[in-house]
């Protein structure tokens, strides 16, 4: 027999020119079971959707992740005009690439994030020193979501998780932190700025890394709980 | 590279694009899911720091601009309306059958943890519909290939396998199949020019005769010189036996 030959099992295949598709993927499955958060099975749909050239799909895949994108894309770059524009980049690529998205290495929304990261930081490089600095001047903490009862109340669980777990970092860890993320700086140069020793940097980073980590992991096991 | 150093470079570099990454890292990564699995646990830590962040509000233009630019891509091409003949019995054949297996999947998962399945098959199906009655609607598409399978003079089986030349994938219906002899199993074969065995894959039969099953596929219909089914002993045999059941030449 060929190497190509396969046998296959009984599960139902339903196609898609150009795509494989098995519905009762046991990497789905698990996805769908966990009780990680309603919005990454939700987006995962509507990246399998996306993938089948649904732009219908697309349309409630901008309209729901475009705020945190956004958001990224504002506090990088803290020009709103560049904002929008590399949103529409990051979201246009998302459909350019749609066949690309392996579910197995990424959960859709980190790997939204991840790319709206990259491309606003990109720009931000391409960018003149001076906007740069401009750009700097922005102190981190103003752009984190404000943990009052009213914004609380409509906050998504994995939202209040997040804005919790940034609350509870050290300053010194959020600090670095967000340069690293927002400002794409290397260790070294995170130092450099805060005029502070290279190791320092490091463990605050390890240390609020594994913060996140363990606020993840929390509000992980309470959403299976619920 | 070993796993320490992989994640003590992940600490620094972790967010970096995988293509920009040092390539033993890259190497390293394809082939250690524990290092894999570390990376996206970092990567959606980091991630917390976004969602944290104060969601503004998007500028009503510029969803409507993004979807200006975004064009699905057209299922529709045009072609021949005896093409289009072909296509709306091949698509309505492919419709009954995955509504009907579909239904047998639904059925027969009864755990509670199946509902949000049964969602999503049921929006993937609509969606599969909807895709053949573009393919109804219009003549044809050129990444697809009909090949139809004729069984003896008396019997009233035939198959129809849906080579998707882009996807490298063939699916295979047939209908009113009779169950196979005890102990024996249907297989589909798709057979080279010269004789070679390309692709094959059990086809089991369920309710009412109806059979499917998805075959992996050369990228050219060209590479294709016969379709056969036939009774099988053995479900891992790599030879068709003589017991032909259905065939078809492909022109």
């Amino acid at each position: 027999m060929s190497s190509r030959t396969k046998i296959h099992s009984t599960k139902l295949h339903l196609f898609v020119p150009g795509k494989r598709r098995n519905l009762m993927d046991k990497t789905d499955r698990r996805r769908s079971e966990t009780a990680d958060s309603t919005v990454d099975t939700d987006a995962a749909q509507l990246f399998d959707a996306i993938a089948s050239d649904d732009a219908e799909a697309f349309r409630r895949f901008f309209d729901r992740f475009a705020p945190e994108v956004l958001a990224i894309c504002r506090r990088i770059l803290g020009h709103a005009d560049d904002a929008d524009e590399v949103t529409s980049e990051v979201f246009l690529e998302i459909w350019s690439r749609r066949k690309e998205y392996d579910p197995n290495r990424s959960s859709p929304r980190t790997y939204l994030i991840m790319l709206a990261r990259s491309r606003a930081i990109d720009r931000l490089r391409a960018r003149s020193r001076t906007d740069v600095a401009s750009c700097s001047r922005c102190p981190p903490e103003d752009h984190f979501q404000t943990d009052t009862p009213e914004d609380a109340a409509v906050l998504s669980e994995l939202r209040r998780a997040a804005v919790r777990a940034v609350r509870d970092l050290d300053s010194g860890q959020r600090e670095a932190l967000s340069l690293a993320f927002f400002e794409g700086l290397t260790h070294q140069q995170i130092a450099d700025r805060l005029n502070c020793p290279l190791g320092t940097v490091k463990s605050n980073i390890r240390r609020g890394l594994k913060k996140l980590q363990h606020a993840l992991a929390q509000y992980r096991s309470e959403a299976e709980a619920r | 590279m070993n796993c320490r150093r992989c994640q003590e470079y992940l600490e620094e570099f972790g967010l970096q694009e995988e293509s920009l990454m040092a390539p033993e890292v890259r190497q390293h990564l394809e082939h250690c899911a524990a290092c894999r699995g570390e990376l996206e646990n970092v990567r959606e830590a980091w991630s917390l720091l976004a969602i944290a962040l104060d969601p503004p509000e998007v500028p009503h233009d510029t969803a409507s601009r993004l979807m200006g630019q975004v064009e699905p891509s057209s299922m529709v091409k045009s072609g021949s309306r005896r093409h289009f003949a072909g296509l709306f019995k091949y698509g309505l054949a492919a419709s009954i059958l995955i509504i009907a297996t579909s239904s047998l999947m639904f059925w027969s998962r009864r755990q509670a943890t199946e509902t949000r399945y049964a969602q999503r098959q049921a929006e993937q199906l609509q969606k599969q519909l909807d895709q053949f009655n573009d393919w109804k609607r219009g003549f044809g598409h050129p990444t697809l290939h009909f090949v139809s399978l004729d069984g003896s003079a008396t019997s009233p089986t035939r198959g129809y396998l849906v080579h998707d030349l882009l996807g490298k994938e063939g699916h295979f219906f047939a209908f009113d199949t009779a169950p196979p002899p005890a102990d024996h199993i249907y297989k589909v074969w798709v057979l080279t020019n010269d004789g070679q065995v390309c692709a094959s894959a059990v086809l089991p039969v369920g309710d009412g005769g109806m059979a499917g099953t998805t075959l992996e596929m050369p990228g050219s219909a060209a590479e294709i010189g016969r379709v056969i089914v036939t009774i099988e002993h053995d479900p891992h045999a790599a030879i068709p036996s003589k017991d032909v059941r259905l065939q078809a030449v492909v022109p």
